[in-house]
Parts: C-alpha cells; sequence; structure tokens
C-alpha cells in the first residue's frame, strides 16, 4: 500500500490486488463489538447514568452510521477504482477519520476479546492458543493499517510512503 | 477577574476529562485524536500522549459537564480509554 498523492487531508493510495482483498476481509469483521462497554467515569457516580445510557446509545449509532459508510464506500468499492493491475484508493479527510475509527474499533474489541493482555509482542503471541490467532492477526494487521493512514497524514522522517502494512 | 475565576472554580470545579494508558492503542494514533478533537499541534499532543503512556493518564481538559462530555463522546469514538472525574 503506498501513498501516490496527499494534497491537504485527501490521500491517495496504490494498493496491489492482495492488499485490497486483505483490508477488505479485515474490515467484513466490524463491528467486533456491538456494545462496547461505554462508561463515562471510572466512579459509580448514580448522576452520570443517564449520560452513561446516551453514550452508549450514540456509540451504537455511530457503529450503525460506520458500517453504512463502510459497504457505501469500500466493500462496494466506491473509494476503489482500477489502475492496470492494481487499485486507487482515494480518501477524503472524513473518509480517512472514519476509517481509523473502524480499524481501532477492530484493533481494540480483538484486544478485549483476547483477555486484555497486556503484552502484545511476538514472543506472548506465540504463546496464545490456536483459537486466539485470528484475534491477534487482526489486531496486528488492522494497526499496520492504521499506522499506514497516520504516516500518510502526518509523514514519518523515519519511514517514507510505501510502507507495506 | 482572576478573584472572579477562583470563586467560579470554587462554586464549580467542573470535570477533568482523563485518558487512560492501555497497551493497545498505538502512540502514532493517540497523538492524532489528540490533534483531531481538541485541535492541539503534534508536539502538545505527543507531550499529552507520552504523559499518558508513562504516567498512566493524562489530564485533558477541565470543563464544565457538557463539554466533558462531548469531549469523552469524541474520545470513545476513536476507542480511547477517557473518562470525566470530578476534581478531587
Amino acid at each position: 500500500m503506498k501513498l501516490l498523492e496527499r494534497e491537504g487531508e485527501r490521500l491517495v493510495f496504490r494498493m496491489s490486488g492482495r492488499e485490497k482483498t486483505l483490508l477488505e476481509r479485515l474490515l467484513s469483521f466490524y463491528p467486533l463489538r456491538k456494545d462496547g462497554g461505554a462508561h463515562l467515569s471510572r466512579l459509580a457516580e448514580p448522576r452520570l447514568e443517564d449520560a452513561t445510557q446516551l453514550l452508549a446509545e450514540t456509540l451504537r449509532e455511530q457503529k450503525t452510521e460506520l458500517s453504512a459508510w463502510l459497504s457505501r464506500r469500500l466493500c462496494d468499492g466506491g473509494a476503489f477504482s482500477p489502475a492496470g493491475t492494481n487499485w486507487r484508493l482515494v480518501l477524503d479527510a472524513e473518509d480517512t477519520e472514519r476509517l481509523l475509527q473502524v480499524l481501532n474499533e477492530l484493533r481494540v474489541s480483538s484486544w478485549v476479546k483476547l483477555g486484555r493482555p497486556a503484552e502484545l509482542d511476538a514472543e506472548e503471541n506465540e504463546k496464545s492458543s490456536l483459537s486466539a490467532a485470528p484475534l491477534h492477526a487482526l489486531m496486528m494487521l488492522t494497526g499496520q493499517f492504521e499506522m499506514v493512514l497516520i504516516h500518510a497524514l502526518h509523514g514519518d522522517p523515519d519511514r517514507p510512503p510505501g510502507g507495506q502494512p | 477577574m482572576g478573584e472572579k475565576t477562583d470563586e467560579k472554580e470554587a462554586l464549580d470545579p467542573g470535570f477533568l476529562v482523563i485518558v487512560w494508558n492501555d497497551p493497545v492503542n498505538l502512540m502514532d494514533y493517540v497523538t492524532h485524536v489528540f490533534m483531531k478533537v481538541f485541535g492541539w499541534n503534534k508536539t502538545k499532543a505527543e507531550t499529552h500522549m507520552l504523559e499518558v503512556h508513562q504516567k498512566g493518564k493524562s489530564v485533558v481538559a477541565r470543563e464544565g459537564f457538557e463539554k466533558a462530555e462531548y469531549y469523552v463522546h469524541q474520545l470513545q469514538s476513536y476507542h480511547l480509554e477517557a473518562t470525566m472525574e470530578k476534581p478531587a
């Protein structure tokens, strides 16, 4: 996945067919959790109960909206166009924020489903059971795509655009 | 003016918006979210991100109920662990 153009916050990437398929497979798991255990405060404050319910509803609505956006823009190919044997992915500022939110829901929810491990490194991952492997993969791969988007937005002097996710 | 502000804070100390550390949110991602939600420059956003990472939490705002609630909604929409707490 290579950044071709950046005009303000509009990003144009070139992706191989495999990268596109991988991204689409990852996004097909969204949302991994329908309810995210929203809470406004770490202290049990009765007067925040209504506001906490509102937060939970807002986050649920956001997931519904993001699912619709995913179908419209990414899964049905609206943001993709063929470019020879590759694909072009065009994201405006709003698209990029939404894609980051979707990717991070998958990343954080994978981590939650794995039992909130303190260590995420490969050595610890090897100790995990086979059944947990898909969640580890989802967590790691979504993180890689996040980093590509963030570096494309903000630049990274240590890593030129075009790094493989 | 300073006295009036002090009086107002004494009557309503507001809420602290706190972002808590976790091992899963990427550091650059957290910096990006702070820039987006608060409109901070990269230096300020990184300072708060590092505080979260090194000290376990960072107070990112002190506001009245509605604004604090708004910030928590925004931060949680990006899946950061954010809460609003009364100052001790």
